[in-house]
């Protein structure tokens, strides 16, 4: 049984509690991929922390939610399953059969203010992030709840349709032709960044951060990890000079490509011999729309 | 019923940090979760929570602060420490050290 560091634990623990940022997210779920080990202690911290949404409210979805699913899965009309799941967290409990102990009870006062500062002023720019956040949530777990009401009925209609974002990308965004990421470890190392030509899937690694020289009979290894994938798949060895081109990434579907993770581990000189990651990566992120490049473009 | 909670958290955290606008403005309703208001004093705590929150409470209150503020708005370190007034370094280290001292209490190793 591997013994994981205090540092390792705080990264899963934060994963759990959500506070990490894009890059750290796509790290962490890397590892968790890689390193099943790893995976159980970030799957005990969900547990532990899960309880938590017991003392949210239940939200009704809106009422146009049931409309964009069945749209969204192709469902057709007569199949519609009119009663959702109930949970036994909206179960109200009468005043009188109060149970809380007295370390909820202190807490209580510490929920309502953090409740009451959302409600007032969210700190950043986007004035609705934790109005939005909430909103998510509600939103996704009304989806996931409808998914297992469909699936003696739909099972192969699980996947991609029931994602809630893509119309707006393509609205209000011109369309990218590059694609960018950052390998990094938290939010000040940047080790090595990717540019994808999105018709060519042409990859270009340029290092920024990390050493020329990982060590002695050490090479960089750049993985593509994603859920669509039976195994982390290289893209091959970099990082020996300023400016790596590959070519590797054609042979993987578009889909995935734009949304994989990819990650770069420390591997014995050229690579891993089993075609597999050998150990954590060192770094990862995810690649993000060069929208700038798009409207650079532009006459 | 929980595991749907976790896997829509996290799917709501992927969404927020990539900075995508999940739907159009207007059909953002006004019934948002954030804005409901808690009512577990009326519903019955499950063992796990009332432990949980034993294991929140030896905190000291602003870190019991910071967590739960961390987990029911879905912050990020630096919105957290906009919040505080710190640096997300500072975020990073409170977080850090309030997640593992109440470790041993949650029964994780």
């Amino acid at each position: 049984m591997t013994i994981y560091s205090d540092d390792h634990i705080a990264l899963a623990a934060e994963y759990a509690l959500g506070t990490l940022d894009a890059d750290e997210r796509a790290l962490v779920e890397t590892m968790m991929i890689v390193d099943t080990g790893f995976l159980a202690v970030v799957e005990s911290w969900d547990r532990k922390l899960a309880p938590l949404h017991e003392m949210v409210g239940s939200v009704e979805p809106p009422s146009d939610l049931w409309e964009k699913i069945k749209t969204a899965t192709g469902l057709p009309e007569q199949r519609v399953p009119t009663v959702l799941p109930e949970s036994e967290s909206e179960k109200p409990m009468s005043e009188s059969n109060e149970t809380s102990s007295e370390a909820s009870g202190e807490m209580q006062s510490v929920v309502a203010a953090a409740n009451e500062d959302v409600a007032a002023k969210p700190p950043r720019q986007r004035p609705s992030a934790g109005y939005m956040f909430g909103w998510l949530m509600t939103a996704i777990a009304a989806c996931l709840a409808a998914i297992i009401g469909l699936q003696s009925y739909h099972p192969t209609l699980l996947p991609e349709g029931l994602r809630i974002k893509p119309k707006i990308v393509e609205v209000k965004t011109p369309a990218p032709t590059q694609l960018i990421g950052v390998m990094q470890r938290g939010a000040y190392e940047p080790a090595f960044i990717l540019t994808v030509d999105k018709q060519t899937r042409g990859l270009t690694v340029r290092r920024v951060g990390a050493s020329p020289e990982p060590g002695a009979d050490k090479s960089y290894e750049l993985w593509i990890v994603s859920s669509k994938l039976p195994k982390p798949g290289s893209l091959g060895v970099i990082g020996e000079s300023d400016f790596v081109t590959l070519n590797s990434l054609s042979k993987f579907d578009t889909d995935i490509v734009d949304n994989a993770t990819y990650a770069v581990t420390l591997e014995q000189k050229g690579g891993s011999p089993s075609g597999a990651p050998t150990v954590n990566p060192l770094w990862a992120g995810k690649l993000f729309a060069n929208t700038q490049a798009a409207s650079a473009q532009k006459p | 019923m929980t595991w749907i909670i976790t896997i829509a958290r996290h799917r709501a955290l992927d969404i927020v940090r990539k900075g995508i606008d999940p739907l159009p403005e207007e059909e953002q309703g006004a019934d948002s979760a954030a804005d409901a208001p808690i009512h577990f004093s009326r519903q019955e705590m499950t063992d796990e929570l009332k432990r949980l929150l034993e294991c929140v409470g030896q905190l000291d209150p602003s870190r019991q602060k910071l967590v739960l503020m961390a987990y029911y708005n879905g912050w990020s370190r630096e919105q957290l420490a906009e919040k505080f007034g710190e640096t997300p370094f500072v975020v990073k280290n409170w977080l850090r050290d309030g997640l593992l001292d109440i470790r041993p209490c949650l029964g994780l190793s």
